[in-house]
């Protein structure tokens, strides 16, 4: 009984690495990014990139410098580095191999994806991480979904995978392509793909727990939708009414005030039993319709949002993480909602946010729609937090 | 609402218009959400439809939470449990203080990094006094060190020898403290890879081992200084600031010093002048370079003729020691021995000069020998060539000679057949032996000139060996009864691989020497079969060899003295030969003999290959009367007398003779062939290059059939027999001896063999 100190109880003080860069040439950000994320015995690489990269040149350079490492990502509509939120630039984390066991799949085509097939995907996916694992599987792993944000499938993909998970949860965002809305894209082997979605089940000896919420209160008004294409998520009339006037009458906007901000500042939800679930409206069309960014239907009641306090919020959520873990995170690997960064944006607490994100070790994007088990859900932070720093 | 004249009319109707779109729209939504509620979740979109599901399922989480919270708990658990051994932790910690506490030397833990963990307060004496930072966790050993260098506790820039005294094998070393205290320190390592150190302060016993140590210098010194008096040498040692430290009583001697032992702390150089070096000039030792031990060494001759040697030595520790030693004899010895080996020098060049010129004579000489060796080659080579012509000399005039002799002889032997009166007849007798014996002689010389000149080679052949031992026997039946023995001969039917003539030439002398030297009694012919090869052997009774003597008879004109005087007595070259031609044949020539009983002559020669068969058992002994008689015989010789001489001697066998002296004649005279000849004696060197050959060949011809032939040649040459012998034809050599030339003719005529 000599040394007398704090006891370590992680083996592994370097299991996870965070990293990334803010700059824009492909070669200078990856470099940044693998310097940051190098590691001994990594089991993977996961990074979220802007849009705007020469993707050739960065998915070369990636090859390159992490050669037989499992690298996977996706592009966003901002990045949240170490240093907080960001747009233009390249955030990820690398894990241990000896803390984590890693198996991931590319589900390509997703138009025509079925249930079958995802469970022919995930079904072996199980049975070598059960081979593999370094806990009990089903209550030590989680799953990480990165699917093209412009599908219109995320629904159908997050059900299917999700009835072969066997419970396993599973957390992720749709890729975002910074608002232009033409194409969103998934980097897996080494290359980047559209229209096609990225399954990665990590089983880990640390602790884990699911984070999903947001902080909007309901409103009385309530919407109906009377006229609606669900497999287009177009919205043709709100109580009888073009969707577009409507949305805007009960909002208190005019029509040349429908852009993203203000899509983002005036939420519409659905309720289930007690919870409300936000759906984002994506853009206006010229026949004042309404173009969603997750499944909409004829019948339903959206419920207008009011204002809430993201940040304080976040700092709750955070604190009430803290106190479930016992201990700060590790990581949290977040999927924040591109509507979240706008409204921060917009009412001047993007710093604030970042402060916070920065404070809890969050590493993710911002998205076209996060995942929850089988929910694709809008307007919420959506993440896996890591513990077990003790 | 309220209602006001026309405008209230317009009024109320946009109203009822108003109203009337808001009812329309509230239909629309209420028949949307009818048929929402109608069709439940079975009809609306698909992707709703998984969304609304996993909502509903989202309470799973719930539960899940509700996990987490419970592994938290059992976490939480953990932690008091980790608390509760952190305080015990914190109990032993202060135990473990108060126990070094009590421990009188300082001491210190370190962690595995080196780091100070704790120390007891004897430790934190030393740093009494200074305003040193030591902090547990943070300082770590190395800092102890430089903070000890730093406050003045410890000099590490101290010499080595006074810093470190001894290191021990478990990492134990003493340091000294600048306050002149002695410290041990002890390192241990823990367990965990830390490090126990332990400072005890051993002054006093280090003091007493000083006090010790001095005693030791201060014997050694007495003890080096009576050494130095006592040595042979003259020792003065100067210290640094050139005063003289100590000397010896050697040195007063050798220098004559004036003022002898008074000399203590003088100034060397001053030293220098009241002795016998005064006014020498000894090296300056400052302009010697540093770190040379040995500063110079010199010889000074004295002017009493004395050579004094001086060497002076650095001390490491300051100043110089001389030595002085008297070397007049061991110089004087050297020089002695310089001029010896210069002597030496010399005699050995000398010497060097005397060698060169005798080998010079040698080369000279060498050379003349090898002209007399090439003078000798040249020599060598004419007496050979004299030699190759002397044989060509012998062999051409044994044909000359032989040609006349041969044709003597067969006049002799013809006319020994005639009845005349006795007188004649003896003399006629006696003129054949001695024609007899010169022929034997010439032949014999002939024989041994070729055999030594090689120019004999065998012509081996299978045959077999009873046609030759019959001839023998025949031949020799008669040789012996004319000399009053008995003759038996037993045949043999093996088939033997040798060269006829030379074997027969080989037994033929066996056998006329056995006659010659055997008085009375008889001879034996016969063979004796071994596994390998056939002893031929010729037994006698004669005189016998003694047994000194058995190799000696095989050597030229060795004869053993015989009882009996007898006219053919030979020239003692019959075994000579039969020792060469055995030789030229590889055949083993044996001979047994016992002094006074008679002597057995044997020859071995080789079987027959095995596909040799000739059977010709009818040929033994059958004797059918005189083949010869009535025979009729063709002779063709180009020499008259030869002719003459044959038709004699072959009608005295009662043959019919015809001749003919060249081929023309042969082809002419149509009696000789009618009616046709029973055999042919043909010489084989006829006139102008014909030969016997090409005369039995025209015969043929004209008679359509072969007639046995003989052919009678003076030439040795070994070609032309093996020509005749190809043809199947029988060659017998001039001088042809009358018994030969029967028997020969004998076979030729006897009936073939079926």
């Amino acid at each position: 009984m000599l040394a007398v100190g704090k006891p370590v109880l992680n083996p592994h003080p370097n299991a996870i690495r965070c990293g990334g860069s803010k700059q824009s040439d492909p070669v200078l950000a990856a470099r940044e990014l693998h310097r940051d994320l190098a590691m001994a015995n990594p089991a993977c690489v996961l990074f979220f990139c802007c849009v705007d990269y020469d993707r050739e040149r960065l998915g070369r350079e990636l090859t390159a410098l992490f050669g037989d490492i499992p690298v996977m990502g996706c592009t966003t509509a901002g990045e949240i580095l170490p240093s907080g939120i960001h747009t233009g630039g390249i955030t990820g984390f690398s894990l241990s191999a000896d803390c984590f066991v890693v198996e991931a799949r590319l589900l390509e085509e997703l138009s025509g994806v079925t249930e079958q097939q995802a469970h022919n995907l995930v079904n072996p996916m199980l049975e070598a991480l059960e081979r593999r694992s370094i806990a009990p599987v089903l209550d030590h792993t989680f799953a990480l979904s990165l699917l093209d944000g412009l599908s219109v499938r995320e629904e159908l993909v997050l059900s299917a995978l999700n009835e072969g998970l066997q419970g396993i949860p599973l957390v992720g965002g749709s890729a975002g392509d910074s608002l232009q809305l033409r194409d969103t894209h998934i980097y897996f082997g080494q290359q980047f793909y559209s229209n096609a979605a990225c399954i990665i089940l990590i089983n880990t000896i640390y602790p884990f727990t699911v984070l999903s919420g947001h902080h909007l209160p309901p409103g009385d008004d309530k919407l109906v939708v009377t006229n609606a294409d669900p497999a287009k998520r177009i919205v043709y009339e709100l109580n009888a009414e073009p969707a577009a006037l409507e949305y805007c009458r009960v909002m208190g906007l005019s029509l040349d005030e429908l852009q993203s901000q203000n899509f983002a500042m005036h939420p519409l939800a659905v309720q289930m039993g007690d919870s409300f679930y936000t759906r984002s409206i994506q853009r206006l069309n010229d026949d004042l319709s309404l173009k969603f960014f997750c499944a909409i239907d004829n019948g339903i009641v959206l419920t207008k949002m009011l204002d809430g306090d993201l940040v304080s919020e976040f700092e709750q959520r955070m604190q009430n993480l803290e106190e479930e873990l016992g201990e700060p995170p590790q990581l949290i690997i977040g999927y924040d909602c591109l509507h979240r960064r706008i409204e921060a944006q917009q009412k001047n607490q993007t710093e604030a946010l970042s402060a916070i994100y920065q404070r809890n070790k969050v590493i993710g994007f911002c998205t076209y729609g996060e995942h929850i088990d089988a929910m694709h859900v809008n307007h919420t932070f959506t993440g896996i937090a890591i513990g077990g720093l003790r | 609402m309220q209602i006001k004249g026309s405008a209230t009319l317009d009024g109320q109707d946009s109203v009822i218009e108003a109203l009337r779109y808001e009812n329309e729209k509230l239909k629309k939504t209420n028949q949307v959400l009818i048929q929402r509620i109608d069709q439940g979740w079975g009809n609306s979109a698909e992707a709703y439809r998984s969304f609304q599901n996993a909502a509903v399922l989202a309470d799973r989480v719930k539960e899940r939470s509700f996990k987490l919270r419970k592994t938290l708990f059992k976490l939480e658990e953990a932690n008091q449990t980790l608390s509760q051994t952190r305080m015990e932790s914190a109990h032993s910690r202060q135990r473990l203080l108060d126990t070094i506490e009590n421990i009188s030397d300082g001491i210190v833990l370190f962690d595995r990094e080196r780091r100070l963990v704790l120390a007891n307060s004897h430790f934190f004496d030393f740093w009494k006094g200074t305003n040193a930072h030591i902090e547990p966790g943070i300082t770590t050993y190395r800092d102890l060190t430089r903070l000890a260098s730093k406050h003045g506790i410890y000099d590490s820039q101290l010499p080595s020898s006074e810093k470190m005294i001894q290191r021990g094998a478990h990492g134990d070393s003493v340091i000294r403290l600048t306050d002149g205290r002695w410290l041990q320190v002890s390192e241990r390592a823990t367990a965990e890879d830390g490090l126990v150190v332990a400072y005890s302060d051993i002054t006093g016993l280090k003091q007493n081992e000083i006090a010790r140590q001095e005693k030791v210098l201060a014997d050694q010194n007495r003890l080096l200084q009576s050494m130095i008096s006592n040595l042979p040498l003259g020792v003065i040692m100067v210290n640094a600031d050139n005063r003289i430290e100590s000397f010896n009583g050697r040195v007063v001697d050798l220098l004559q010093i004036e003022g002898g032992p008074a000399l203590g702390r003088v100034n060397f150089a001053q030293m220098l002048a009241q002795s016998i070096l005064a006014g020498v000039d000894l090296p300056s030792t400052e302009s010697i370079s540093k770190g040379q031990r040995d500063l110079f060494d010199t010889d000074y001759l004295l002017e009493d003729g004395r050579i004094l040697a001086i060497t002076c030595h650095l001390i490491p520790s300051g100043g110089y020691v001389y030595t002085f030693r008297d070397v007049t004899e061991q110089r004087r010895t050297a020089e002695a021995l310089k001029n010896a080996f210069m002597h030496m020098e010399k005699r050995v060049h000398e010497r060097t000069l005397e060698l060169s010129q005798l080998n010079h004579q040698l080369l000279v000489e060498i050379e003349e020998r090898a002209q007399a060796e090439q003078d000798l080659l040249i020599a060598k080579g004419e007496a050979e060539a004299a030699n190759l012509s002397k044989t060509k000399f012998i062999t051409a005039a044994s044909h000359d000679l032989l040609q006349p002799l041969n044709a003597a002889r067969l006049f002799a032997t013809a006319l020994q057949d005639f009845d005349l009166p006795e007188k004649v007849s003896k003399l006629i007798n006696s003129l054949c032996y001695s024609l007899s014996d010169v022929e034997t002689l010439l032949g014999t010389l002939v024989d041994i000139s070729k055999l030594e000149a090689g120019i004999v080679e065998p012509v081996l052949d299978n045959f077999p060996v009873n046609e030759l031992l019959q001839n023998l026997a025949n031949e020799f039946t008669q040789h012996a009864k004319r000399a009053g023995l008995g003759f038996d001969f037993i045949p043999c039917s093996a088939n033997v691989y040798s060269d006829s003539q030379l074997l027969a030439r080989i037994l033929r002398n066996f056998l006329s020497n056995a006659i010659r030297y055997t008085d009375h009694g008889k001879l034996l012919l016969g063979c004796r079969r071994h596994k390998e090869q056939l002893e031929i052997q010729v037994w006698d009774t004669g005189i016998g060899i003694p047994e000194d003597q058995l190799q000696e008879i095989f050597l030229e004109f060795k004869r053993i003295g015989g009882q009996k005087q007898r006219e053919d007595k030979g020239l003692g070259l019959g075994l000579a030969i039969v020792d060469k031609l055995s030789a030229v044949l590889g055949h083993q020539v044996d001979l047994h003999s016992v002094l006074g009983k008679g002597s057995v002559f044997s020859v071995s020669v080789p079987y027959a290959s095995g596909d040799f068969q000739q059977s010709q058992n009818n040929n033994l002994d059958t004797e059918l009367g005189d083949p010869l008689e009535g025979k009729r015989i063709l002779v063709v010789d180009n020499d008259k007398a030869i002719c003459q001489g044959m038709a004699v001697v072959l009608e005295s066998w009662g043959c019919e003779v015809v001749t003919a002296l060249s081929l023309d004649e042969l082809r002419e005279k149509k009696h000789l062939l009618s009616p046709a000849p029973d055999a042919l004696i043909l010489d084989y060197h006829l006139d102008d290059g014909d030969t016997g050959l090409q005369a039995e060949q025209i015969i043929r011809e004209k008679l359509k059939r072969s007639i046995p032939s003989l052919f009678i040649t003076a030439n040795y040459n070994t070609d032309l027999r093996q020509e005749v012998k190809a043809q199947g034809f029988r060659l017998i050599n001039k001088p042809v001896k009358p018994l030969r030339l029967k028997s020969v003719l004998n076979f030729l005529l006897s009936p073939a063999p079926q």
